[in-house]
């Protein structure tokens, strides 16, 4: 009995915490294991000019993913900012201006948006966004002499633009609510002290979420994970594109998850796709870990 | 306790990375076999990896061909009163070819046949194998011109001109080239606009048959593009051009995107009533491809097809397109399955029973899904004869 008591307190006491955390730990080091264990071939033939080069070219067993790449931060860069932009109105929106009686409803709609399939988001992205934002946001730029630095947008509005929008309008409700979460439980007290200083709303607002950039940076953080890692949607309206000039952000182009999507089906039937494939996820790995690392960082200095 | 926790945890995750380490290095191992050109392997004996029970076979690959599969297993299955167990898995050309390679699948189809790669790593491994045509494909090059659909008129193209459109030599309709191919009542209406050129973004057997044909018909195209499942399109640099994934998706763009041109698998443009150009053919007639088009190219290939284990990658381009006769359709290819000789005898005989069942009954019209085309006759008989060696190998 008493030995039967032991080894159930000692499981409570690994169960939780040594278990759960090996498995997670164990289980990050095998993924990068792997990445890294499939692209030695190409690592040992090409060394990092895969990294420095845009060309795809299968048939001669060429491959340089610096295009995806650039697509990549580009447009999981951009929806950052943009949707930084809009949840946190959002929620300053919802924390402080929108009536008790309707904040259920609010709520409910922010929590449907974010578990909507991407699947639907990129089929409103090609059918809606990208018309759309071709005619009213590219055009009009466009002629004002910008295409230049932004490129020229295509017939069909696909680019790395669209691309980009349309991740900040999928990854918004699920950042929004993280910052809402945050900004709703600020203790009353602190709430009640900054208007006993007499100030303004906005000002108690921006104050309020000065008070919560911890959160922020965590939301943000999020965000850019999911959209580095988005692929049914992005493939639908980035126009997949092997394009060298990555940084005109109006032309059509490629992410790495989109090129994975892709390619891997009929990867086998070459030489070094497979190898080129898995390197370029395991470069996506360490960006996503950079990036990660930055921001946290970053939160607890301030 | 602290330590403990701590010991627990570091040397778990040591042992997790030896093993990860281990199962790595011996992958790695095996693709620098497969990678190695014709290392001689006197120690691996041809031993059957087959582990399925023998009336129950699974198959594996080509997207393009499902339907069609999974209509052909179910008449099948329901005419031998499910004596025999087929299993098709649509995972795509290249990972059917390799699942086969690994002896994963008991056959695998590819839209062109065995890649490069994979007839390498056959002829290192030495074991014995046939490839087979199974149904009649073909590529259809489909356009949207606003100006032509309300004139009533329909383009004509070469292959030629189809080339220089995607190497970004034409720019526009316009294009005189373009329109000396045109009747001279279209030629007026062909609009002053920039050409859209749309392709598979996803690796995929159509495009390696498109591809194929215009590295026959030009020579440019052969030096700097070249054929297969993915290839670099030039006409994407200049900005006026980009990919979609699968027919669908190209289709969907060329349709919602005037002025635009792209390629489709011929069935799929039929079965949406899809804009389909005309093509020059090798006679300097201009055909569409249909049942009768692709028959005739077929037809002619069936007299001079390689052996059964021979390297079937660029078949298509050799046996198939471009062939002569007036009423031939010029980008055509066919589906092709390929089964190891060296499987256990009961293995061999269930795929003899189904593909011989293909062969003939599966080519009647009530059997064939709808866009699909049946192989002509000839074709047929060459692929039955290479059928027998299952019977006939020890």
């Amino acid at each position: 009995m008493r030995r039967a008591l032991s080894l159930k307190r000692f499981l409570d006491v690994f169960k939780l915490i040594s278990i759960t955390n090996f498995i997670l730990i164990s289980s990050v080091v095998l993924v990068v294991l792997v990445l890294f264990a499939t692209s030695l071939p190409i690592v040992l033939r090409d060394g990092v000019s895969p990294l420095i080069h845009s060309i795809w070219n299968p048939v001669s067993e060429e491959y340089g993913f610096l295009f995806a790449l650039g697509g990549t931060v580009v447009t999981a860069s951009l929806a950052l900012a943009i949707s930084l932009a809009l949840s946190i109105g959002l929620a300053a929106v919802y924390a402080e201006y929108i009536p008790d009686k309707l904040r259920p409803v609010v709520k409910n709609f922010m929590d449907l948006a974010a578990s909507i399939p991407s699947v639907i988001y990129g089929l409103w992205g090609l059918k809606v966004l990208s018309p759309v934002l071709r005619s009213y946001v590219m055009e009009p730029l466009v002629s004002l002499g910008l295409s230049p630095y932004l490129g020229h947008p295509s017939p069909t509005g696909t680019s790395l633009f669209s691309a980009a929008v349309l991740l900040a309008v999928m990854v918004t409700p699920l950042s929004s609510s993280i910052i809402r979460e945050r900004l709703v439980s600020i203790p009353m007290h602190i709430r009640e002290a900054l208007y006993s200083l007499g100030l303004m709303k906005t000002e108690v607002v921006l104050l309020e979420l000065k008070y919560i950039r911890r959160s922020i940076l965590t939301a943000m953080a999020v965000s850019y994970s999911r959209a580095v890692g988005e692929t049914a949607a992005v493939a639908m309206v980035v126009g997949n594109v092997v394009n060298p000039y990555f940084f005109k952000i109006f032309r059509p182009g490629y992410t790495i998850s989109s090129l994975i999507a892709d390619q891997y089906p009929n990867a086998e039937a070459y030489y070094y796709m497979v190898p080129a494939l898995f390197y370029a996820a395991l470069v996506l790995f360490f960006i996503s870990l950079a990036v990660n690392f930055l921001l946290l960082k970053s939160g607890e200095r301030t | 306790m602290k330590k403990l926790k701590l010991v627990v945890t570091i040397s778990a995750i040591v042992v997790l990375s030896v093993v990860g380490f281990t199962v790595a290095q011996s992958q790695l191992a095996r693709r620098e076999v497969a990678t190695v050109t014709v290392t001689p392997t006197p120690t691996q004996t041809p031993t059957p990896t087959i582990t399925a029970s023998p009336a129950s076979i699974t198959g594996g690959g080509a997207s393009f061909v499902n339907p069609q599969m999974q209509l052909w297993i179910r008449r099948f299955m329901e005419s031998t009163g499910g004596r025999i167990a087929v299993n098709y898995q649509s995972i795509g050309s290249g990972a059917g070819e390799a699942k086969w390679l690994e002896g994963a699948l008991d056959f695998g189809v590819s839209d062109i046949g065995i890649s490069k790669a994979g007839y390498q790593k056959l002829v290192d491994s030495r074991r014995r194998f046939i490839q087979i045509p199974i149904v009649a494909g073909s590529v259809a090059v489909i356009y949207n011109i606003p100006e032509f659909a309300r004139a009533g008129c329909e383009l004509r193209l070469s292959g030629e001109v189809v080339a220089d459109i995607y190497l970004g030599k034409i720019i526009k309709w316009s294009d005189p080239r373009v329109a000396e191919l045109q009747d001279s009542r279209c030629r007026a209406h062909l609009p002053d606009r920039e050409i859209y050129g749309v392709h598979r973004s996803d690796g995929s057997g159509t495009t390696a048959l498109f591809t194929m044909y215009l590295t026959l018909i030009s020579k440019e195209w052969a030096e700097k593009v070249s054929y297969g499942y993915t290839v670099t399109w030039p006409r994407d640099q200049m900005g006026l051009g980009e990919g979609a994934r699968g027919n669908e998706g190209v289709s969907a763009k060329v349709l919602n995107t005037p002025y635009s041109i792209g390629y489709v698998e011929a069935a799929y443009a039929i079965q949406q009533k899809i804009p389909v150009a005309f093509i020059r053919n090798r006679e300097g007639r201009f055909v569409k491809p249909d049942a009768t088009t692709v028959s005739e190219a077929l037809k002619r290939a069936a007299v001079d097809l390689p052996g059964p284990q021979e390297f079937w990658g660029d078949l298509p381009l050799k046996y198939y397109m471009n062939r002569e006769g007036e009423n031939t359709y010029p980008i055509v290819g066919t589906p092709v399955a390929f089964m190891y000789l060296d499987a256990p005898r009961e293995l061999r005989l269930a795929l003899y029973e189904f593909f011989r069942w293909v062969l003939t009954e599966g080519q009647k019209a009530e059997n064939i899904v709808e866009g699909f085309i049946p192989i002509p006759e000839a074709l047929r008989v060459k692929a039955l004869q290479y059928l027998e060696a299952l019977i006939s190998a020890q």
